[in-house]
This record gives C-alpha cells, structure tokens and sequence, in this order.
C-alpha cells in the first residue's frame, strides 16, 4: 500500500532516530550504523521493534549511508549492495503488518561539482544504485533526507524513480540565517519545497538541524509554500556532552509540545531525527491519539 | 596598467569566483616580476578577506565561497613554487582534521581557505582521523594551532578523546573545535581552546591566539 494512502485528519507518525539509538545500544562513535545491518541485525530489528510498539506507523531502513561514497569513505565499498538489501529485510521484517517502510537514503557526503568533485552523472548513478537495491528487496517509497543542496536533492529524486521508486519523498536541513531559513548552500526553504515539488516529489519537509523551536519555524515556511504532504523529523535539541556521553536537550515531553504545535500547523506526517527515542515516539503517540 | 589596479582585479577575480581569470592574472604579474608575497599580501588576502565577511554575514553561502576557493587556489597552484625559498614568512601554520567516524569535511575545507587566503600554512589531515594522527602531525610539522572539525552529534564527542590524548602526551598547541554542532559550552566542556561560529571567526580566533601566544 502506498505510504500516502495512510493519511488522514491526523498525522502519520514516523519513527525516531536509528544511528543515536544504535550508539544507545553499543554502537560505537565513529562507526558506520549502517554496518549492524550486517553485524548485529537483531539490534537494528530491535530498533525498529521499539519505534512500532512506542506507536510508529512508518519506519525507516538503517540505509541512511547507503550509498557507496560514504561507505567508500569508511572503507566498506564492497558491502554496499548488502548494506540496503539486508537493510531492507530487517525493516520489512520487524514491520510486518504493523508499519510502513520507507527506504532512507542520505546525502553523498561529497560535493557534486562544480564544488567538489563528484561529477553529476557519477552522483546520480550512486544514488540510483542504492535505490535499485532497496526496491529490488521490496522498499517502494524512498525517503531522501538531510540534503543540504537542492542540486544534490534533484539528483536524488530523479535518479530514485529512475531506479523505480514509486514514492519519493525528499527532506531538507535548514539552518536559521537571520529571519529565514536556509539550506548551509543559501536556498531558502520555500524555494526548496517548491523545486522538489516541480520535479514531481511525492512529499517534502524536513528532518535534522537545531532542535524544535527553529523547526517550527521551518515547518511554517514549508506548509505555506507547497500543496504536497510535508513531513517533519526535528532533533532533540542541540547535544551537548556530559562525562563523555552525548545528552540531547530535547525531551520526550518537549518533543510531545512540539507534536502538538506542528500539527495546528497542518503537518501531515512527523516523526524525530538524531537524539530522538521509542519514548519521544510514545509520547508523541499520546498527543496525536488525543487529536 | 598600475600593479594596484591589477591587485584590485586579481581579489575581484576572487570575490567573483573566476578561477581562470584568477591563474591568468597572476601569471601576468609574475611575469611583470612582482613577488609572489605581494601577489598573495595585496590581491588574494584583501579578496578572501570580503569573501569571509559577506559569508560570516549571511550575504553569501557555501557554493559562493567555494567558487571563490576555486579560484584562490588557481592563483595559489601558481604562487605556491616560487614563494617556497623566496623568503616570504606566512603567518602560522595550522594542523586540520576531521575526527574520527566524521567523513564531512566541507566545514573544514572552508576554514582550510580562509586561513590561506588569510596568509597561513595549513596542513589538512583529512577525514576520519585518530587521536594518534594529529599527534604525529603535531610531532611533524609543528603547527602554531590544531583544529578539530566534526559535523555529526555522534561523532563530536570523540573531540574530547583527541584533546585529552594529545594534552597527555605534552602537546601544549592551543587546539580548538568546530562544526555545526559544536557550540562554546561544548567547547569549554572538553577543554578546547576556543571556537567559532564559521570560517571567518576562525580565522579571527586563530590570529588572536597566536597574538597571545607570541606575548607569552
């Protein structure tokens, strides 16, 4: 069933973050999350669990550096093929009939020339390749995310429904500049939502960046500048370290604040990026429950 | 043509990000057989000064100052063989890397050029760098500052890793950290020695802590 089938009066939820929740879970800093589906497949199934039974309706593949210049970058080029195909299975598999699945897909993490050296044709082929290998093992709507430049985006878009992709959804990274917000590229968010949405995006939004209260203002920049669904995943907070361990600001109760203000805003989907948890999840569930 | 009018061209060549216009620009006035220093003193710098200050102020952005280090570095691939031996002093070197697990190294690209395009020696590391490898970097081309980049939350906190090893192992180098994640409360936490918003507050960040350390 397509994922916008799933819409209503109320929004969809999403789930929270995988990479944080994987470090919560013994992943160790500086190791590429992508690598447990692999290695420890029954943490990220696990994962999953958690988000579906906190309330998830749509999960999300640990794919996000899928594609083959980040996994060339931490020297596992090889494993990119089996990086989204398992993937994809635990994600299917936790799901079952409980939840949607979507496939993530992040940015290179190279720049596409003219700025880097990234070709445009050699980026478009990475990315069509990652999402031929999640919809060969039955992910039909791709989520592309944390684009910092609308170029690297289009491409992304293009080359997920050359690879058959029949749902694509693309979430940006604003930053505040002033009283607008902005890709770290300069491209204001309504510029943004209104390209992707010209290039025939299933839905748009936004995911990451600074916490809740800027995302706010993100959301309301994005809803009054497209018709399309628009699906929002803030960070909880700005994290800051305390006895060597991540702490992020934003809580469970404070996301569930959030959740609320989002939706008077008319956002159809929501769910929760880097620090986010199953308990920002359940709390969420609450608000939108009492909806 | 006076030399200074083609200073001014040569900085507006970089403003503009017209990297070919840069290196054909400076071939000119090295033929003319004006010194490379001065090439760097009076067009590049002044240049890259307005393309810091226009980018720290939000009136321009990254692919902007990444055309403009285009084509500073046009210039530079040009200047840089002729100023080797030529006697002209650089202002400091600094030692830059991205942590370890942190494959983004567009912030520290950023601040890669400006601190050239500011008169300074960098030597970049890379991507993904252990505490060992700014130690032996340290140990090889004794930098005036280390500066650590991370863009990830969940790479960031091995920043207080690289500090620690390197302050136990005698390195006294002022070290200081950025990326987008990184605020000054992180940076006091973990015992660096400072932190800038963007590129061109760590350019003013690393002049003035090398200020302090000449006076000591």
């Amino acid at each position: 069933m397509p994922l916008l089938d799933l819409l209503s009066r109320k929004p969809i939820l999403f789930d929270g973050a995988m990479g944080t929740e994987l470090q919560n879970r013994g992943l160790a800093v500086g190791s590429p999350p992508d690598l447990w589906n692999m290695e420890r497949p029954e943490a990220v199934g696990q994962v999953h669990l958690d988000y579906i039974r906190a309330g998830s309706q749509v999960i999300e593949t640990n794919t996000f550096g899928g594609t083959k210049s980040r996994l060339e970058r931490s020297g596992a080029v090889e494993l990119a093929d089996r990086v989204n195909s398992s993937g994809a299975k635990i994600a299917l598999e936790a799901a079952g009939k409980m939840a949607a699945v979507v496939g993530s897909v992040g940015p290179l993490g190279s720049l596409i020339e003219p700025y880097g050296d990234v070709s445009k044709e050699d980026a478009a082929a990475m990315f069509r390749k990652q999402v031929e290998m999640l919809a060969s093992s039955g992910i039909q709507t791709i989520l592309i995310e944390t684009m910092i430049s609308l170029d690297e985006a289009l491409i992304a878009l293009e080359a997920a429904r050359s690879a058959g992709a029949s749902e694509i959804g693309v979430t940006m990274t604003f930053q505040r500049s002033g009283d607008e917000v902005r890709t770290a590229f300069g491209e204001s968010a309504a510029d943004c939502v209104r390209k992707l949405e010209e290039a025939g995006a299933s839905f748009v939004g936004s995911n990451c960046g600074s916490g809740f209260e800027d995302m706010m203002l993100v959301a309301t920049e994005i809803r009054r500048s497209t018709k399309l669904p628009v699906l929002i995943q803030p960070n909880a907070g700005v994290p800051t370290v305390e006895n060597n361990i991540v702490i992020y600001s934003g809580s469970p109760n404070g996301f569930a604040e959030f959740v609320r203000n989002v939706t008077k805003l008319g956002i159809n989907m929501i769910g929760g990026c880097c620090g986010t948890t199953p308990a920002h999840i359940a709390e969420a569930k609450r608000v939108i429950d009492s909806l | 043509m006076g030399i200074d009018k083609e200073f001014v061209m040569l900085a507006d060549a970089v403003i503009a990000g017209k990297h070919i216009e840069a290196g054909d620009l400076t071939s000119k006035l090295i033929d003319e057989s004006v010194p490379p220093g001065e090439i760097l003193e009076n067009g590049l710098l002044p240049g890259m000064d307005v393309v810091g200050k226009r980018f720290r102020d939000n009136q321009i952005f990254l692919p902007q100052v990444l055309i403009s280090a285009r084509a500073m570095k046009a210039s530079m691939k040009i200047l840089e063989p002729l100023m080797v031996g030529s006697g002209h002093k650089m202002k400091g070197t600094a030692l830059l890397g991205t942590v370890k697990g942190d494959v983004h190294d567009i912030g520290k690209n950023i601040v890669s050029i400006m601190l050239q395009g500011n008169g300074y020696t960098v030597i970049d590391l890379g991507t993904d760098c252990t505490a060992e490898k700014f130690l032996s970097g340290a140990g090889q081309h004794h930098p005036d500052v280390i500066g650590l980049s991370a863009l990830l939350t969940t790479t960031m906190v091995y920043m207080k890793t690289i500090i620690d090893f390197l302050r136990s192992q005698q390195v006294s180098i002022p070290i200081i950290v950025g990326g987008a994640p990184v605020n000054q409360k992180f940076a006091d936490e973990i015992g660096a020695n400072g932190t800038a918003r963007n590129a061109a507050e760590a350019v003013e960040l690393i002049t003035k802590l090398m200020s302090e350390r000449k006076e000591n």
